[in-house]
């Protein structure tokens, strides 16, 4: 009887906390989603700002104080950078599958690197795995820009200047996705990878059928990263052939133009968004359902 | 006997898993080793030595020993002076980034309407940022990229100005100095989190939802599963971001001294000052690097340590 009524009591107490709680949370909540909200606009402004100005006619381009949206919206720009782009010596086209194959090419050679390097690295030690994981640690430090001579010289010894080859293969070595895919693989619970070889998987199976889907959210995120990187590259050390360059560089040799060329610059830089922006909504809405069925039962 | 036929199949197992696995390891062993470290370990040579080209246009390297580093450290005034600088704004930079980028994500990992929308805004100065605005880069190195997206129009129209006079303030208050120096701190650490962010994300998505469904049977409350589930779960992504905003901040080409060795050898063709300069600054950047590492990886909480 005691025992119940007390129970009763810690019930409702715990029910009293718990509305307390939600009626906070529902003010908390507004607050935050106010600050989120004017923090969203201001990060959205500039990119707002590029859209409008891609939009508007030369007169309204140098207004003081800018306008964010134009008034009398036009083309004007786009079709000013088709005419552009027609008159350039190799074609357009080239650019833009150069930019496809690279930025295709060295996200999936990345992913597929660093996960596999990195399974072994979180889950299968092997003698010298942690000696391999901190030397791959420790050049993190080193930024790319600073060792681009010696960079150049390896290339050069290796016959890979002027080919694709100079941007897909270092896009593939990326220490910080190693690192990153590394740190998700050892989240994996032991138990998992262990029914999985009890029922006779190997390596090979576990990492293509278990680890990888289970690791999905962080090599989705790893490929936003790598197209974002290598769709932006421009002009390169590497490359010095015209036919091999790529479409970031033709389109920055349009904007090198000028202050006339300021509104197709503009068209340019919403073109050039499209695509990381595109790649990251898509990723974005799969990474949603991916945690959702696995786990053990215990 | 049969034990003993057991345990000889499962010394072979161990043994043809360890093979395995370094096999996994070799494809992006060999792309590190060419790409990475040879570099890094000519980078080390050219620092001990001066480089030139003979006649021939061919790379000539001539041991001078420590003079490059001497050089660095008691005839280059400028050089300590900029990097005691740059790691001032460091030191603030770094744990604002960590745990706005932290907060910005767990709200973001909520359920409302337009999340994806919300999300793809607060990754947009990543894109943005480095990628199309680049492009207008005689300016690249400032901070303002509403600026550098206004491109070649001279005024530089700073975010708040910009906010007041369409608001139909003045241009010249105090206040508007003082609230133009907050936003711009504010705006600078929100363009710096994007990665962030988006790891963090990643990371929350990773949590397995029965774990909050077996708290709120419990009767956890919001706070409580937030300690106690959401932190630890995503401590090993904390560890991430802290390496990752370090090397962000420190070597980002925005960087004073990322700028001052690439001009060096690019410009002067000081390669050899400029690596011994830049292998200093690693240094210090490695020195951190471990520090934050030690510290942090205390505190990660991984799975199979239960």
């Amino acid at each position: 009887m005691t025992s119940k009524a007390l129970e009763n009591g810690r019930r409702s107490k715990r029910h009293i906390f718990h509305k307390a709680k939600v009626n906070r949370s529902h003010a908390g909540n507004a607050v935050v989603f106010t600050c989120i909200l004017i923090l969203g606009a201001f990060m959205a402004l500039p990119f707002v700002y590029a859209l409008g100005s891609a939009f508007k006619p030369l007169n309204e381009l140098f207004l003081y104080p800018p306008r964010l949206l134009p008034q009398n919206p036009t083309l004007d720009n786009f079709i000013g950078l088709w005419t552009l782009m027609k008159s350039s010596w190799v074609p357009m086209s080239r650019y833009i599958f150069n930019t496809l194959l690279i930025t295709a090419a060295g996200s999936a050679g990345q992913i597929i690197l660093a996960s596999m390097c990195a399974f072994p690295l979180a889950k299968h030690p092997f003698p010298g795995n942690k000696f391999i994981f901190r030397v791959i640690f420790l050049s993190l430090m080193f930024h790319a820009s600073a060792t681009a001579i010696p960079t150049y010289i390896i290339m050069a010894k290796l016959h890979m200047l002027d080919t694709y080859w100079a941007l897909i293969l270092p896009a593939c070595a990326s220490s910080f996705g190693l690192y990153l895919m590394k740190q998700f693989i050892e989240q994996i619970n032991n138990a998992v990878l262990e029914a999985a070889e009890i029922d006779g998987a190997n390596i090979w199976q576990t990492y293509i059928r278990i680890v990888m889907p289970m690791v999905k959210p962080a090599w989705l995120t790893l490929m936003v990263f790598s197209v974002q990187s290598l769709w932006n590259i421009g002009s390169s050390t590497y490359i010095y052939s015209e036919e091999l360059k790529t479409f970031s560089y033709a389109v920055s040799q349009v904007v090198a133009g000028g202050v006339a060329r300021t509104g197709t610059g503009m068209a340019i830089s919403v073109i050039m968004m499209v695509v990381p922006i595109t790649v990251y909504l898509i990723t974005q809405s799969s990474v949603m359902q991916t945690m959702a069925s696995s786990g053990v039962k215990e | 006997m049969n034990t003993n036929i057991k345990l000889h199949s499962l010394q072979k197992r161990r043994l043809r898993d360890g093979i395995t696995g370094f096999l996994f390891t070799l494809p992006f062993v060999v792309g590190f080793i060419l790409f990475i470290f040879s570099p890094v370990v000519m980078y080390l040579a050219m620092s001990f030595s001066k480089l030139s080209l003979n006649d021939a246009g061919a790379m000539v390297f001539e041991n001078v020993k420590w003079d490059n580093y001497i050089n660095v450290l008691f005839e280059q005034p400028d050089f300590l002076k900029r990097l005691a600088s740059s790691l001032g704004d460091f030191a603030l930079r770094c744990p604002a980034i960590l745990f706005f980028s932290l907060f910005i994500a767990i709200i973001l990992n909520q359920r409302f309407h337009g999340r994806a929308l919300v999300r793809a805004v607060f990754f947009l100065p990543v894109l943005v940022y480095s990628g199309a605005a680049l492009m207008f880069s005689n300016d690249a190195l400032s901070n303002d990229y509403f600026k550098l997206l206004s491109s070649d129009s001279d005024e530089t129209v700073n975010l708040a100005q910009y906010v007041i006079s369409v608001l139909g303030g003045t241009e010249d208050s105090p206040i508007l100095d003082i609230v133009s120096t907050l936003m711009d701190k504010i705006y600078d650490i929100t363009c710096s989190s994007g990665v962030q962010i988006l790891i963090y994300l990643a990371g929350l998505q990773s949590i397995s939802p029965q774990l909050y469904e077996a708290s709120s049977v419990e009767g956890c409350t919001g706070w409580e599963s937030f300690w106690k589930i959401t932190l630890p779960m995503i401590s090993p992504m904390i560890l991430v971001n802290a390496v990752y905003t370090v090397i962000d901040v420190l070597g980002n080409p925005t960087n004073t001294i990322i700028n001052t060795l690439y001009s060096l050898a690019m410009d002067s063709g000081n390669y050899g000052l400029s690596a011994a300069m830049g292998l200093i600054y690693f240094l210090i950047i490695f020195i951190i690097l471990g520090a934050v590492f030690f510290v942090i990886n205390r505190f990660v909480f991984y799975e199979e340590n239960i």
